[in-house]
């Protein structure tokens, strides 16, 4: 899962960023409006985190405009402004959501993560053939045996299970597990797949089907 | 009396036209009735003028009756229409002769008057207006008197109905004036009404609002407009107040919200030692800066009070100035800035020094923060008859107009100085403005983007 942060205050985008890459997300930082627009509009990001405040362009502007290209990426609004008035008309411009500084970061960490369970299954549980995985938790069961995973493989092998069925291509899934600093060969992806097996214990042929040249795509088979 | 605007106007025109209509209706009362008897009057003349044609004195001392006829005439002898009485008395009042119409009565003679003499009073108890002349001899000796009434009846009903008109129509007529000036009275307040309403609406909610302005130019054309400029100006500041609040309310929050993050965030798993010692001491730094943000903020707050009054006294500025330097060097150095020092020999002026070394060091400060490295600074201290002129110029960024007029603004930063390790929090020149003020320096900026930005203080001596 990869966010965006856009935040005036270093303090604040310094600590979300530690905070939720320890939450296993990928996190981008921009500190104004015009740079981050700029990065919202060019990578694909499953959640922004937006500063209402900020120079340059205001965090209202900026959702305005990445609605029009992406109008179902979530945006939580982060704002000190905290009239009624202020939170209904940043709600109504377009954010899923809204929280006030000072907040609790676990506070913030559930409401991140409600606005991606909208996008995954109703239990909350992604499943593939015996392999479950709760994104809440961080959890990993293979016939309700708990598997530890590190932080990458969790994402890579969450990142998989979401788009069960479909095609994910290398430069996807470089873009939606590893941050935007991450500019290694590709091939680190068959080395974490490869730990993934290993640790699930399945085969090759199992579940998780290499396409040699374009990436990877998990089937229940 | 709590009587309405309108109402007040309407009883003072009521008043008014009250005194005048009763005097005016009196007059007219008097005037026909005095027209009426003088008509009265001429009539018994001409009656006594004929009468005296016809009475002849003897050795003077008898009467003889010379035209018997003149007694027998129609008006002489009936009542019914327009009759006319006539008698002679002598001085005691004894009647000698009388007109057949008077029937048993006799006309009264008034004995102590002795010349002519009109009066009213009744026959038979219907009213007459009556004449009495005396018959006098060549010695001056009254023989007789002559007496002639007309009755009153016809004129004193013209005048009772007269009169009964005028005290029927007066509160009549009154109360007719009473609604239109109240009408009217109300038509012409109406737009009164309208500034109540509108001012009745407006709250601190909607100051948007304005009352409409009527079509003449008038007094309440003017009450309006003052009014709508009050609202103006109440609420740029209601607007302003909220800035201000808002502003200070972000600004505290913001440190607060990453020393709590920053701590949450350390909690949530076990670390190394010089993790929790590095975002330790981040979070120190951090509480600085607020308990730096609420020590400016108190300051404005103190001087926003007006309870704080300049300490003046005659001083020589260049020490201010070299102490305020010297404090800042560090910046100075690490910017590489060459800071030049152009004083005029003793800068004495009347000025609280320890205010002017913040107005000081605020500028300068600025002055460094928005100049990039190895740029200049200059200085100048000039001293003339009245004042002393200090400029601070630098070579830095410089400000758009627009920029200008919000400097001295709370909390206001330019977008550039926001995003670069500028820092600050807006507030230094809102303090300098404050300083300024109260010990009446004159402070002016001319600034130009790309080659920097002047200040200029005149400060009495």
């Amino acid at each position: 899962m990869r966010l965006l942060v856009i935040e005036e205050e270093k303090g604040i985008a310094n600590f979300l960023r530690d905070g939720l890459t320890e939450e296993y997300f990928a996190v981008d930082l921009a500190y104004d409006g015009k740079n981050g627009l700029q990065m919202a509009l060019s990578n694909d990001y499953d959640l922004l985190l937006v500063d209402w405040m900020l120079p340059g362009l205001s965090g209202i502007e900026i959702v305005r405009e990445i609605r029009k290209n992406n109008p179902n990426i979530p945006v939580i609004f982060l704002t000190a402004r905290d009239t009624v008035d202020d939170t209904i008309f940043g709600l109504e411009s377009g954010a899923n959501d809204y929280i006030k500084k000072p907040f609790q970061f676990s506070e913030l960490l559930a409401r991140i993560k409600v606005q991606l369970r909208t996008k995954t299954t109703e239990s909350g549980y992604l499943v593939l053939g015996p392999i479950k995985l709760s994104s809440d938790t961080h959890q990993v069961f293979k016939d309700d045996i708990e598997v530890t995973l590190t932080q990458k493989e969790f994402s890579l092998l969450e990142y998989l299970m979401r788009n069960k069925g479909r095609v994910c291509t290398r430069s996807r899934i470089i873009e939606h597990v590893w941050d935007i600093h991450f500019n290694a060969d590709t091939f680190v992806i068959d080395v974490y797949i490869n730990f993934i097996r290993k640790k699930l214990g399945i085969g090759p042929k199992e579940f998780i089907f290499t396409l040699r040249g374009i990436g990877y795509i998990a089937k229940d088979e | 009396m709590n009587l309405s605007f309108r109402n007040r106007i309407s009883a003072y025109y009521l008043f008014a036209t009250a005194m005048m209509k009763a005097i005016i209706f009196i007059a007219i009362y008097l005037i026909v009735q005095k027209t009426v008897f003088s008509h009265l009057k001429d009539d018994l003349d001409s009656e006594l003028k004929e009468l005296n044609s016809t009475i002849v004195m003897y050795n003077d001392s008898s009467l003889v009756f010379a035209n018997p006829l003149e007694w027998e005439e129609g008006e002489h002898r009936q009542i019914e229409v327009n009759p006319t009485f006539i008698q002679v008395s002598d001085k005691f009042g004894n009647t000698i002769k009388k007109t057949s119409n008077l029937l048993s009565d006799s006309l009264i003679l008034n004995k102590n008057i002795q010349s002519k003499f009109y009066n009213n009073t009744h026959l038979s108890n219907s009213p007459v207006y009556q004449v009495q002349y005396p018959i006098v001899n060549s010695k001056n000796k009254i023989l007789a008197y002559i007496l002639v009434a007309i009755p009153l009846q016809e004129s004193e009903i013209v005048l009772e109905n007269l009169q009964k008109a005028l005290i029927v129509s007066f509160p009549i007529i009154l109360i007719i004036l009473f609604f239109t000036a109240r009408y009217i009275a109300g038509k012409s307040i109406a737009p009164i009404n309208n500034v109540i309403t509108t001012a009745n609406r407006i709250t601190r909610e909607n100051l948007k609002e304005r009352i409409s302005l009527p079509e003449n130019k008038d007094e309440i054309y003017l009450l309006i407009s003052t009014i709508n400029e009050l609202l103006n100006r109440l609420e740029d500041n209601i607007l302003r107040e909220k800035q201000f609040t808002s502003d200070a309310s972000h600004e505290l929050r913001t440190p607060l919200s990453v020393i709590k993050g920053t701590l949450e965030v350390l909690i949530r798993k076990p670390r190394e030692v010089h993790q929790y010692e590095e975002k330790i001491n981040y979070c120190i730094r951090e509480t600085d800066r607020i308990t730096k943000l609420i020590d400016q903020l108190m300051f404005l707050a103190r001087y926003d009070s007006g309870n704080v009054l300049p300490n003046k006294i005659k001083i020589d500025l260049e020490p201010i100035i070299s102490d305020t330097i010297s404090r800042l060097n560090s910046l100075i150095v690490e910017k590489n800035i060459s800071l030049n020092l152009n004083l005029d020999k003793d800068p004495v002026a009347n000025v609280d020094p320890s205010m002017l070394e913040i107005v000081f060091e605020n500028l300068i400060t600025n002055s460094i923060k928005y100049s990039d490295s190895n740029k200049e600074i200059n200085i100048e201290l000039k001293s003339n008859s009245d004042f002393l002129i200090c400029s601070i110029k630098d070579q830095g960024f410089g400000m758009t107009d627009g920029q200008v007029k919000k400097i001295f603004d709370r909390f206001y930063r330019n977008d550039n100085s926001r995003n670069s390790e500028v820092g600050g929090f807006g507030l230094g020149l809102s303090i300098v403005k404050k300083l300024c003020e109260v010990q009446d320096i004159k402070l002016t900026v001319e600034s130009k983007v790309g080659s920097g930005t002047a200040f200029y203080l005149q400060i009495n001596k």
